[in-house]
């Protein structure tokens, strides 16, 4: 049976903290600990975090995440390191190692992977800001197929680096994880973004480019102009699109297209994935109606051992303080678990109608370990 | 079946068919009718959605830019407390602008900020802006700030300044007023907010702008205390050198005179000694008969002998005392016994004379004191009542227990001392200016000894006086055990 054992320190003192860690975590896990995932802000050095984590705790694997924000127990934390340990006693963790992050070395590390790792089994990755995203989606996509269970989450600042450390050595840029079916339960993705006003339709659409050049046969900014009216110039020049992407209407539901940009012919550039001819709305995050999806999605969901909660920085800026209450909710719904996570920008999980990998923002994640 | 029946038959078989296709088709007008308006119906719902849309999205960005607003002056109220908490004690110009770095210019919602000092107009701390705009600024600056002094806003545009077109943001400007002149100008640009440069904006501005005045105030008022204070300081030092040595030079002088009046004192009493000797002896007739033209005129030279002897015996007296060279020697002794006793000795003076004696004395007291020097001061001090009060008059002598100390009194009846020798009369050789003194020859020398003889002791002395009325001296000396009496515990 797995066993998992979190951890949190403030200490600035690196020794200190992870001195702190290391005698929680073995009070939980005395014997040989597998993984590691450490995640820390930018208070810290990372060499010297990832030495001491190896000299006191020792694991198989280390997987380090520079964040902005952490996540404890239901709380924020903007300071701070936090670990998730765990040992999975007749169940397996996968790991990679690349050592560079070309398209062709993306794919050759994913195919190493997932010929050792089991059908069924989940994989995540964790992406540095200084990968180059679309080169990563290709290699993803040569690599890993058709894979469903997978989950990766990213920055898109390049001072946001992710490291993995195997037999002592460090490598910078990407994590690759597989994890048995009998360690991880389910994965949840959740939003909370509720579509308003009529539909329309992508009527041209650059991917390639990732713009979105015409909606309704008219330039693709003309949707927001039809919204805001007199508040568009105000929304245009202070960058507000976060406030409301854009939704593409699947089956199960919407998936976020968000606006990074308005070019000079009122095209819209993009994060996110669209095609000519999908219809799509307007999405806004409701706080009033949040708490219900919520309590929705996690309605069938079996008590996990450990909650492992990947939030969006772009949730963040929507909901402020109201983030704070999702965590409590979110805490309050899983009372018997621990709450352990991080901040990302985006998160890329299989799209099942494109049956491609696509990249998101706006939703959170769940990763529930048994 | 024949040709008729069977034309019947098929323009009946037609005639149903019309009738039914006409019901049919119109049936489907109806349905295509009724189709029309629920499309219609449809359509005006979803432009009704359309506008629900619109009013939700229209207000839901409205509480966004709120909340945006509001969580922006909690920030600006915490960094304006931070800022003044950190600036607060900067006593240093250029300090206090080092501090305006771009963590403060983000914080005030800016991107670009700038100081620039006037009227030297040179540029303290530039965050962001180019040279150009800087230069463009300086400009609008002189035109605008300067003549209104007051905190200006100007949208974004372009100069054309030596035939180059220069582009500039929206920017902040106010004046930074330290002791009424514009000692700098504060600029900010580039707004950050998503609501853009609003009143709260241009309020916080004016804040740290006033601010930096008043520190520059601070720092001015500092400097000039500092300088104040240095100069005092150097000041102080030079006359407290220039003290030193007249100090010195008075203790040299004041040596040299004491050692003077001492030789000259010794010098003086070998032949004053002989000349009292033998004047005694030949006011006494031991060498024969005197002619009483003779005696007469030798008496009085015998009674100026002693009172040089007597001045020679002050002179030595306060020689030895300044010069500690006189045995000191302070024990208890009862005070009023000894009163009692310098009264008694002066007494055929005080019956001469004619005066009344009042003693106001406890039975006994014991204080400290030398009793020969104390001896010489009560004399000294009942001496010089006797001497200036007036035939039929009266002196007190009183001794009064004044918390540890005993305090003496000597009152007369005479004419008193003007105001302004009071503060005189003890000084050596200085004589009041009275009728008495006038009549009676003295040195001025008594008072002075008196002065000394307390201040050995580390006591007070001190003269109250009214012109025509009398005088009192005071003098205090130390009980013992705190002036408990006998029995007393």
């Amino acid at each position: 049976m797995s066993e998992f054992a979190i951890a949190f320190s403030e200490s600035l003192d690196e020794k200190e903290a992870i001195r702190e860690i290391s005698l929680h975590t073995k009070r939980f896990l005395p014997r040989q600990i597998d993984f590691v995932l450490l995640f820390f802000t930018s208070h810290y050095r990372l060499p010297f975090l990832a030495s001491l984590i190896v000299d006191m705790l020792n694991p198989k694997y280390l997987g380090c995440v520079n964040t902005p924000l952490l996540i404890y127990e239901g709380k924020v934390f903007p300071r701070g390191i936090v670990t998730l340990s765990g040992v999975f006693p007749g169940a397996k963790i996968y790991f990679n190692t690349l050592t560079t992050q070309t398209r062709e070395d993306i794919e050759v590390g994913l195919r190493k992977l997932v010929k050792n790792v089991p059908k069924f089994s989940f994989i995540s990755t964790f992406l540095s800001g200084r990968i180059n995203l679309d080169d990563f989606l290709i290699g993803l996509k040569l690599g890993l197929g058709k894979r469903e269970r997978f989950l990766g989450a990213g920055f898109l600042d390049q001072e946001r680096r992710v490291f993995q450390v195997i037999n002592k050595k460090i490598n910078e840029g990407v994590v690759l994880l597989g994890w048995d079916k009998e360690v991880l339960g389910e994965h949840k993705k959740i939003g909370g973004f509720v579509s308003l006003g009529k539909s329309f339709i992508f009527t041209k659409v650059d991917f390639e480019r990732r713009i979105i050049l015409e909606i309704d046969n008219h330039p693709a900014f003309e949707i927001y102009k039809k919204y805001l009216r007199e508040k568009i110039d105000i929304f245009k020049e202070r960058k507000m699109f976060y406030l409301y992407p854009l939704g593409v209407k699947r089956e199960e539901g919407y998936r976020l297209i968000s606006i990074k940009k308005v070019l000079e012919d009122g095209s819209l550039l993009f994060l996110g994935k669209v095609k000519e001819g999908e219809r799509g709305n307007i999405m806004i995050l409701k706080e009033e109606v949040l708490f219900e999806k919520i309590e929705e999605e996690l309605k069938n969901v079996s008590p996990p051992k450990v909650v492992f909660l990947v939030e969006s920085l772009l949730r963040e800026k929507i909901l402020k303080e109201k983030i704070k209450e999702e965590l409590q909710f979110l805490k309050k719904k899983f009372s018997s678990a621990s709450l352990v996570g991080f901040y990302v920008d985006y998160c890329i999980d299989f799209d099942v109608y494109f049956k491609e990998y696509t990249v998101e923002e706006g939703k959170f994640h769940l990763v529930l370990f048994k | 079946m024949s040709y008729i029946d069977l034309s019947t038959i098929l323009i009946f078989g037609l005639f149903g068919i019309t009738v039914v296709v006409l019901a049919y088709g119109a049936y489907l007008g109806r349905e295509n009718v009724l189709l029309k308006k629920k499309i219609e119906n449809l359509e005006k719902e979803l432009t009704e959605l359309d506008e629900q849309a619109k009013l939700i999205i229209k207000s839901d960005l409205e509480i966004k830019i709120y909340q945006e607003e509001i969580q922006d002056k909690f920030r600006k109220l915490s960094f304006l407390k931070d800022f003044i908490g950190f600036s607060l004690n900067i006593l240093d110009k250029d300090e206090l602008f080092r501090r305006i770095d771009s963590k403060v210019i983000n914080e005030l919602g800016f991107e670009k900020g700038a100081i620039i000092t006037y009227p030297e107009e040179e540029i303290k701390i530039n965050v962001g802006f180019s040279q150009e705009e800087l230069s463009v600024i300086k400009d609008l600056l002189k035109e605008k700030v300067l003549t209104s002094r007051l905190i200006i806003y100007f949208p974004k545009g372009d100069v054309e300044k030596e035939g180059k077109r220069i582009f500039f943001d929206e920017f902040l400007a106010g004046p930074v007023i330290s002791g009424a002149k514009i000692s700098a100008f504060f600029v900010v640009s580039k707004c950050r907010l998503l609501r853009g440069i609003s009143e709260a904006e241009k309020e916080i501005f004016s804040i740290i702008c006033m601010y930096l005045g008043h520190c520059l105030d601070n720092i001015r008022s500092f400097e000039a205390l500092y300088r104040a204070g240095e100069e005092l300081e150097n000041k102080v030092k030079e006359k407290t050198f220039e003290l030193k040595k007249s100090l010195e030079e008075l203790e040299r002088v004041s040596k040299m005179k004491s050692e003077f009046i001492s030789s000259v004192s010794h010098e003086l009493r070998t032949p004053l000694t002989s000349i009292k000797g033998f004047s005694s002896l030949l006011v006494a007739e031991k060498f024969g008969k005197l002619p009483p033209p003779a005696k007469e005129r030798l008496k009085k030279i015998d009674e100026n002998v002693d009172k040089l002897v007597n001045m020679v015996n002050t002179l030595l007296d306060i020689s030895r005392i300044e010069s500690r060279r006189i045995e000191i020697k302070i024990a208890p002794h009862d005070l009023p016994q000894l009163i009692k006793d310098v009264v008694d000795f002066l007494m055929p003076q005080i019956d001469n004379k004619n005066i009344k004696i009042e003693l106001n004395l406890p039975s006994y007291l014991e204080v400290y004191m030398d009793r020969n020097l104390i001896e010489r001061v009560l004399i000294n001090l009942i001496n010089n009542a006797i001497k200036f009060t007036p035939s039929g008059g009266r002196i007190t002598v009183s001794c009064q227990k004044k918390e540890k100390k005993a305090v003496v009194s000597v009152e007369d009846t005479g004419c008193g001392i003007a105001k302004d020798d009071l503060e005189k009369i003890f000084n050596e050789f200085f004589r009041a200016d009275n009728p008495v003194n006038r009549e009676v020859k003295g040195a001025g020398l008594g008072l002075s000894l008196v002065r000394r003889i307390i201040d050995i002791h580390k006591e007070r002395i001190w003269v109250e006086s009214q012109l025509n009325k009398g005088t009192t001296f005071y003098f205090t000396l130390k009980l013992k055990d705190g002036g408990l009496e006998n029995g007393e515990t």
